[in-house]
Formats: structure tokens, C-alpha cells, sequence
């Protein structure tokens, strides 16, 4: 219980449909984050997965269950499907953007700036906005932003769905890269199931609409983890089995 | 072959931003060129008129006084309402349509009823019919700029804990910013059509309608058309300094997906 820092209880969420009738998106869902652990939520499309992101993020609220955090004031970030960095900030101030609604000091956010356009490889876009940068480059400075806050609780939004192919493996590696150093807690929204093994140390699986708990897997091969191994495989068939057979 | 996410991917950006910038200065030096040929024209030919530059320059200003001051009455107002009207779905309903018939209903109108009631006051006659002349383009634009918004942003402003003061400040401002700017434009303009009307029915001592008014009236048509040139060229210049880089400004602010 003392390296837990987030616990979703039996968790559901309607919303209203066109023609009035309640829409359940969402239906009991439940599971645990421990300090450290990268957890994926993978689904098909529509079975609720970003809804329950925004749920933990606390944009919006649910219907019922509870998501207890540890500590109740716990510092989280999240990172947007298509970034949503400000157009009208350059890299330097969306990166800021957290820091300066906290009302961090001048030197706090300049040594923070410098930490995060190194470790995120922005150093050529230092002064540029979110127009003058490719897809790749805008996920980073809302990656950059995000650990600006070092959170303790990290939610990524489907990151790198709408990058290409060998811009999200880049991404992906750099994320990992961080996440071994920073050992923060995050949890991943994702549909591609190859990344979730990659990535995470558990997988819930949801079914389609609404979405509920199908299995929670623990991925426990070894990181750096060869996504041509049999263990990979035989997890990425599981998972795929299940998501069939739903 | 290796693959970078880095900038310099896209070599041909900063020679096309560097050539936008050469034709932009030529366009200004040729516009301010023309400006300089109709002024030498305009001193020549008041010489030979009854009109006055120094009379036709202190209704300008006055004008410009009036104008400016209903302006910002206008996006003050237009702001607060956009937020209100926008602010749930069952106000929208309500109020939208509302606002849509009165955007309708011709300034002029207002006149008669203005006049009677406001005799005393015809400064503030002017005004009032200019504030509800310039606000319906801002209005609008902010409703729209509002209803198209990006709900991402929206999220990633909250997420990152902008609330307040500091989400009006750091984040309502600047995503309105654009729409202020392009509703404004059109607003602007149609405050000068207005103002000379306005300044002519109300017979207003001072301004440059009714400065214009009174060469009409007396049929002093060469002094009159002088007249109508200064005041475009004043337009033209107040256009070129202040809206145009405005409007350049505002597209720094716009979303790109």
C-alpha cells in the first residue's frame, strides 16, 4: 500500500447521446498504479480509454467509483494526443506554461527551460512556434512541458498516434529513456498493442463500448525489451486473442 | 539512410520568410510613395480651394477621438458578452438569437430616439450609435473564434493549472486574441462610414464629418473632394500602422491544426 499513488475504484461514466439516452462509455472500471510503474489502459476505438484519462486528470467527472491519489495533492502532468501546445507561446514558454501558473520564481523556471530542451533535444527550437515545427517536434515541447512540473504522475494521451512511424519509435525510445531515469508513474493511453508491451510494466485491457476490464496483464520481460522475442510475442498474441474474441 | 526529427529538415523556410519580408518592405516603401505624391497634390490643389488642412485635420482628430472611444467601449462590451452568451449551451439558445436580430436592426434607427432623449448630450448620441455599430462584427467573430475553440487547449490550460485571473490572462486573451483583431478590422471601418453620417445628423460642432458637411452644404465641391482625399489617406496610414501589423500579429496566435 505505501508505493501506491493511484487506485481507480469501480469507475463508470455516461454521457448524454444525440437522441438523449445515456451512453455508457465506461463501466467499473478498476486498477492500481504503484510509485514507478508505467501502466498502458489499451483498448479498441471508443472503448472509453482518453475518457477515463481525463477522468484521472480530473477535467471531467465520473458517475461513479472513486480515484484516490497518494498523496491526494500529487503533482501530474499530461501529454495530448496532438500536443496542445499554445500556438501563441514559442518552446521556451510552453514548457513554462505549468511552472508560471504555479508562479515558480524567474530562476526556477529558467534552470527548468535549460533541463527540459536538453533532455527533450530542443535546443534548435529553443525560440520557434508550434507552426515552425514538424508533428515530432511539437510532441516533444508538450512532452518538455509536462516534465517541467516533474510529476509524480505522468498521463500520456495516445503520444505518438499521430506521428509517423519512425518519428513515434524515436519519440518512444527518448520516453523510455526518461522514464528509466525519472522513475515517474505514468499512465499511457494507447490502441497499438506491440506498444503497450514494449512499454509497460502492466496492461489493462478493456473491452470495446462500453469499456470494462477484460484483464490486467504484467509484462515482466526485461527492458530493452527485442520486440522480435518469443515472450513478446506470445504477450502481444494474448492480448490480441482477447481483444478478438471481445 | 537516416531519419531527423530535427529542424533544419525543412531548408526552404527561412529564404521564403526572408523574401515575405522584402516584399513587404517594397509594397510599404511603394504605398507610402503614392501617399507622398497625393499629399504634394493635395497641398498644391488646397491653395486653390477654400478648404483649410489645419480645419480638416482637427475634425479628423476629433473623429478619431470618438472612435477610438467607442471602440474599446465596443471590445470591452464585445468580450463580456461573447464569454456570457458562450458560457452554457441553454444561455446560448437564449440569448444568440437575440443578438442576431439586433445586429440587424440599422444603427440610424436609433437616432430619432436618441436625439429626443439625449438632447443635451450629442457627444454621447455619436458614441452610443457607434458602439452599436463596431461591436456586431467583434461579437460575432469572438462567438465564433469561442464555439471553433480547441478543446485540447482548453484541457492542457487546466491541466497545467490556469485558472482565474491567470487562464484570462495567460490563456482566454491570447486565443481570443486573432478573432479581436479580424472583428475589429471590419468594426473599425465601419465606424468611419457611420461617423460622418452620425456627425451630420446630429450637427456636431466639430469633426470631420461635419466639416465635410459644411462644404457639401455650401457647394464647395473641389474643397470637398480634397477633403474626402486627406481623409482616405489618413485611413490609409492609420491602416498600414496599426492594423496591418496587428493583423500580422494575430496570425503568431492562431492554432495551426
Amino acid at each position: 500500500m505505501d508505493n501506491l499513488i493511484l487506485k481507480i475504484s469501480h469507475i463508470t461514466k455516461s454521457f448524454v447521446s444525440v437522441n438523449r439516452k445515456p451512453d455508457n462509455v465506461i463501466s467499473d472500471v478498476s486498477f492500481e498504479v504503484q510509485k514507478g510503474e508505467f501502466v498502458c489502459i489499451l483498448g479498441p476505438s471508443g472503448c472509453g480509454k482518453s475518457t477515463l484519462l481525463r477522468i484521472i486528470a480530473g477535467l471531467i467527472p465520473a458517475d461513479e467509483g472513486k480515484i484516490i491519489k497518494q498523496p491526494e495533492q500529487l503533482e501530474q502532468a499530461m501529454v495530448f494526443q496532438n500536443a496542445a501546445i499554445f500556438p501563441w507561446l514559442n518552446t521556451e514558454e510552453n514548457i513554462a506554461f505549468g511552472l508560471k501558473m504555479q508562479g515558480a520564481s524567474n530562476d526556477k523556471i529558467r534552470d527548468t527551460i535549460q533541463r527540459e530542451i536538453k533532455q527533450m533535444k530542443l535546443d534548435d527550437a529553443r525560440s520557434l512556434h508550434p507552426r515552425e515545427l514538424s508533428g515530432g517536434m511539437k510532441q516533444r515541447v508538450g512532452i518538455a512541458r509536462a516534465l517541467a512540473l516533474d510529476p509524480d504522475l505522468l498521463l500520456l494521451d495516445e503520444p505518438f498516434s499521430s506521428l509517423d512511424a519512425f518519428t513515434a519509435e524515436k519519440l518512444r525510445n527518448d520516453v523510455i529513456k526518461i522514464w528509466q531515469i525519472r522513475k515517474q508513474s505514468v499512465v499511457m493511453i494507447t490502441h497499438i498493442v506491440e506498444e503497450a508491451v514494449q512499454l509497460a510494466d502492466k496492461i489493462v485491457v478493456l473491452t470495446s463500448h462500453p469499456g470494462k476490464v477484460k484483464e490486467i496483464i504484467t509484462v515482466d520481460i526485461k527492458r530493452h525489451r527485442n520486440e522480435r522475442s518469443k515472450e513478446f510475442y506470445d504477450i502481444v498474441d494474448h492480448i490480441k486473442s482477447l481483444i478478438v474474441v471481445d | 539512410m537516416r531519419y531527423t526529427t530535427q529542424l533544419h529538415a525543412y531548408p526552404g523556410k527561412y529564404p521564403k520568410k526572408r523574401h515575405a519580408l522584402q516584399l513587404r518592405w517594397l509594397s510599404t516603401t511603394i504605398g507610402f510613395l503614392i501617399l507622398g505624391l497625393v499629399g504634394a497634390f493635395v497641398i498644391v490643389a488646397s491653395s486653390h480651394t477654400d478648404v483649410s488642412l489645419n480645419l480638416i485635420l482637427q475634425g479628423f482628430g476629433v473623429s478619431l477621438v470618438r472612435i477610438t472611444i467607442s471602440y474599446i467601449a465596443a471590445v470591452v462590451l464585445a468580450v463580456i458578452l461573447a464569454i456570457v452568451i458562450t458560457a452554457s449551451p441553454k444561455i446560448e439558445a437564449l440569448l444568440l438569437p437575440i443578438f442576431d436580430v439586433l445586429q440587424s436592426f440599422p444603427s440610424f434607427a436609433l437616432f430619432p430616439i436618441l436625439i429626443t432623449a439625449l438632447a443635451s448630450a450629442p457627444e454621447l448620441v455619436i458614441i452610443i450609435v457607434l458602439v452599436v455599430t463596431i461591436i456586431w462584427p467583434i461579437l460575432f467573430t469572438i462567438i465564433g473564434s469561442i464555439k471553433n475553440r480547441r478543446i485540447d487547449l482548453e484541457e492542457a490550460a487546466s491541466v497545467y493549472g490556469a485558472t482565474g485571473l491567470k487562464r484570462f490572462q495567460h490563456f482566454t486573451v491570447p486565443s481570443l486574441w486573432p478573432s479581436v483583431v479580424t472583428g475589429s478590422i471590419v468594426g473599425w471601418g465601419e465606424g468611419w462610414e457611420f461617423i460622418i453620417g452620425a456627425e451630420l445628423l446630429v450637427r456636431a460642432n466639430q469633426g470631420i464629418g461635419s466639416y465635410l458637411g459644411k462644404l457639401g452644404a455650401a457647394q464647395l465641391n473641389g474643397a470637398l473632394a480634397i477633403g474626402i482625399i486627406v481623409l482616405m489617406m489618413l485611413l490609409f496610414i492609420i491602416n498600414k500602422i496599426l492594423w496591418l501589423p496587428l493583423l500580422r500579429n494575430a496570425t503568431q496566435y492562431q492554432s495551426d491544426n
